[in-house]
């Protein structure tokens, strides 16, 4: 290692020297490819989300449809893959169809969180520094609250729903987002290239579309899967206690709660959703990471 | 330093007011009419208006934030809708468990974190560094009502170590009250210790590549002691940090582990006035905790003066 005497070239500047030809796409592509977690997790993803949306397919018995006689069955018992609940519902079938209601859920709040976060976080990044404070000091009061804490609040308020539990938890997930989008906004601000294309008196509408959103928008990928999975799990608290999918629907977090009253007589009714949570959140995570790493240099930084 | 804790301190005046506008504003985002909601679907026209006399629903809102802000300036969050028990005074009564259950956690989490993150930082890309992050990576996927669930089944249902459930108080005995700590600790401080150990894994490998930890190990100083007195306390500022969030999460985390293990605390109280509408023990809860969390965060920026001198200045 003689790095010293050279002018320092990190890897990427390093990849980028050597592959001229390649779009920042494309080696950002090739960067991913490599990343073998994070492809693994890209896998598990998209299987959930075909075994959610082939539900009916795939289900062995009607998600409703109780059995009396064989209550809490073990799992192989009786034709059921995973067992049956307290109702003598199959649970392989009611495991698929809360994954649709968990996806949809996560999907919902971080739908929220960057429909509000993203607008706030550009303006913040790009007006004068007292709307940015302003913007800012709101943000600090939101996050200064306990989030499970101000989502159950308001669920208390609004009344126990899963729509109004996704939308307290994506209002509680926004301000990361006016940060994150702001800090980029703020960093790609000094280049260059915008202060080139605002001297040649490009409108500002423009320049944002332009050139700041698509540099805004990588660390936003990243943010999303992160956020994904704390939705996720928020999604499973809310419902474990109650607050938010109600019944007869079941996401995973509400197997759980329900699962949780005959945990000596038969503890896979917790066991199994739980892990499916746990995998999925894991799988958002990765993704996430394995999508950061893959970002170039000056991108990284933000995210 | 005295100048920079000043300003601090008073930064959290705008922060404090943002709070407690938002917390009013809940009673606003009943849907329909709040009197009608608080007394009942079944009360009649004058219990409404009684209702509504009683919440002050008559006055102009601004009337209503004021008097709300004032009285909970002195202390006095009102009363519960339910119980006719002060909120302030329920709420004095239960913080002390849930306090409990978050130092508990706390301490698993620094007990493992710790330990794991300086490993991983000092073997970084090799196995256990590996083995940490990869564990890290699990213990944050993991809803923690889950772990609390898988760990009664295997702690107290399958080998009866711990006890399922309760709470004993401090005042019955230490050895008691830690017992009944255990597995509510474990539950919540795993994803803590997957946190910390993460960022701390992080910024200690970051010092320890900078130039006054190679000239101290070539002063001859040991592994070790380069490690605890330059690299840790150098490495702290954003630990500490990270420690500062996690007390808002384990606030929050407090509620479902007390619902799990059936410890009477806030989480218990919250549940249960959420279940109820109980709108003033509501608002009492959140601003009691973000409260607690804004003082945690207070604290968190003063020790930045202790870990690193330059801010102090600024």
């Amino acid at each position: 290692m003689t790095a010293q005497s050279a002018a320092p070239v990190s890897p990427d500047e390093q990849e980028a020297l050597d592959t001229p030809e390649l779009s920042a796409g494309a080696r950002f592509r090739r960067r991913f490819r490599r990343q073998y977690p994070a492809l693994l997790a890209l896998g598990w993803l998209v299987l959930v989300v075909l075994t959610a949306l082939c539900a009916p397919l795939l289900a062995t018995h009607p998600p409703l449809e109780q059995n009396l006689a064989g209550v809490l069955q073990r799992p192989g018992q009786g034709g059921h893959l995973l067992g049956t609940d307290d109702l003598g519902r199959d649970v392989y079938t009611r495991a698929l169809y809360a994954g649709r209601i968990s996806l949809v859920a996560a999907a919902q709040a971080v739908a929220v969180a960057v429909a509000l976060g993203v607008v706030p976080g550009l303006v913040a990044g790009y007006a004068g520094r007292r709307v940015d404070a302003v913007i800012m000091r709101i943000t600090d009061g939101v996050m200064s609250f306990p989030p499970l804490i101000l989502a159950i609040a308001f669920v208390g308020v609004l009344g126990p729903s899963l729509t109004n539990a996704m939308f307290v938890i994506g209002v509680i997930f926004a301000p990361r987002f006016v940060r994150l989008v702001r800090g980029s906004v703020l960093s790609v601000r000094q280049e260059t290239f915008i202060e080139a294309s605002r001297s040649i008196g490009t409108p500002t509408h423009r320049v944002i579309r332009r050139h700041v959103v698509p540099n805004v928008l990588s660390p936003l990928i990243v943010q999303i899967s992160l956020a994904a999975a704390m939705a996720m799990l928020a999604e499973a608290s809310l419902s474990f206690l109650g607050l938010g999918v109600q019944p007869p629907d079941a996401s995973w977090g509400s197997m759980i709660e329900r699962g949780f009253r005959y945990t000596a007589a038969a503890p896979w009714l917790t066991v199994f959703p739980g892990l499916l949570i746990a995998l999925t959140v894991l799988a958002f995570n990765v993704l996430g990471d394995g999508l950061r790493d893959s970002l170039g240099r000056e991108e990284r930084r933000a995210a | 330093m005295p100048q920079y804790a000043l300003k601090r301190v008073l930064m959290m005046v705008p922060l404090l007011f943002l709070v407690s506008l938002g917390v009013f504003a809940l009673v606003l985002l009943i849907p329909g009419d709040p009197a009608i909601t608080i007394a009942g679907e079944n009360a009649t026209e004058a219990q409404i208006e009684a209702t509504r006399e009683r919440l002050g629903l008559n006055d102009p809102v601004i009337v209503q934030y004021l008097g709300w802000a004032g009285s909970a300036l002195t202390g006095d969050l009102g009363t519960s809708l339910f119980s006719n028990e002060s909120v302030s005074g329920a709420i004095a009564a239960r913080f002390p468990v849930t306090i409990a259950v978050t130092a508990a956690a706390m301490t698993v989490a620094l007990l493992i974190a710790v330990p794991a993150g300086i490993i991983a930082a000092v073997h970084r890309g090799r196995w256990p560094d590996r083995l940490a992050t990869l564990f890290a990576s699990i213990g944050i996927s993991m809803p923690n009502f889950w772990v609390g669930i898988l760990l009664i089944i295997v702690l107290a249902l399958m080998f009866p170590i711990f006890p399922a459930v309760g709470y004993t108080p401090i005042s019955e005995g230490i050895g008691a009250w830690a017992h009944n700590l255990v597995l509510p600790g474990l539950t919540l401080g795993t994803t803590v210790a997957a946190e910390i150990t993460r960022q701390l894994r992080g910024s200690l490998h970051d010092v320890m590549q900078q130039d006054y930890i190679r000239t101290a190990r070539a002063n001859g100083l040991r592994g070790g002691v380069v490690i605890a007195k330059h690299g840790l306390k150098n490495a702290a500022v954003p630990v500490v940090t990270v420690i500062g969030f996690q007390v808002g999460f384990l606030l929050g985390g407090s509620v479902i582990v007390e619902r799990v293990f059936g410890i009477p605390g806030l989480g218990d109280l919250a549940i249960r006035a959420v279940l109820q509408r109980d709108i003033p023990m509501i608002q009492g809860i959140v601003v009691v905790t973000a409260l607690v969390v804004m003082l945690v965060n207070l604290a968190v920026d003063l020790s930045y003066g202790y870990l690193n001198p330059k801010v102090r200045q600024g």
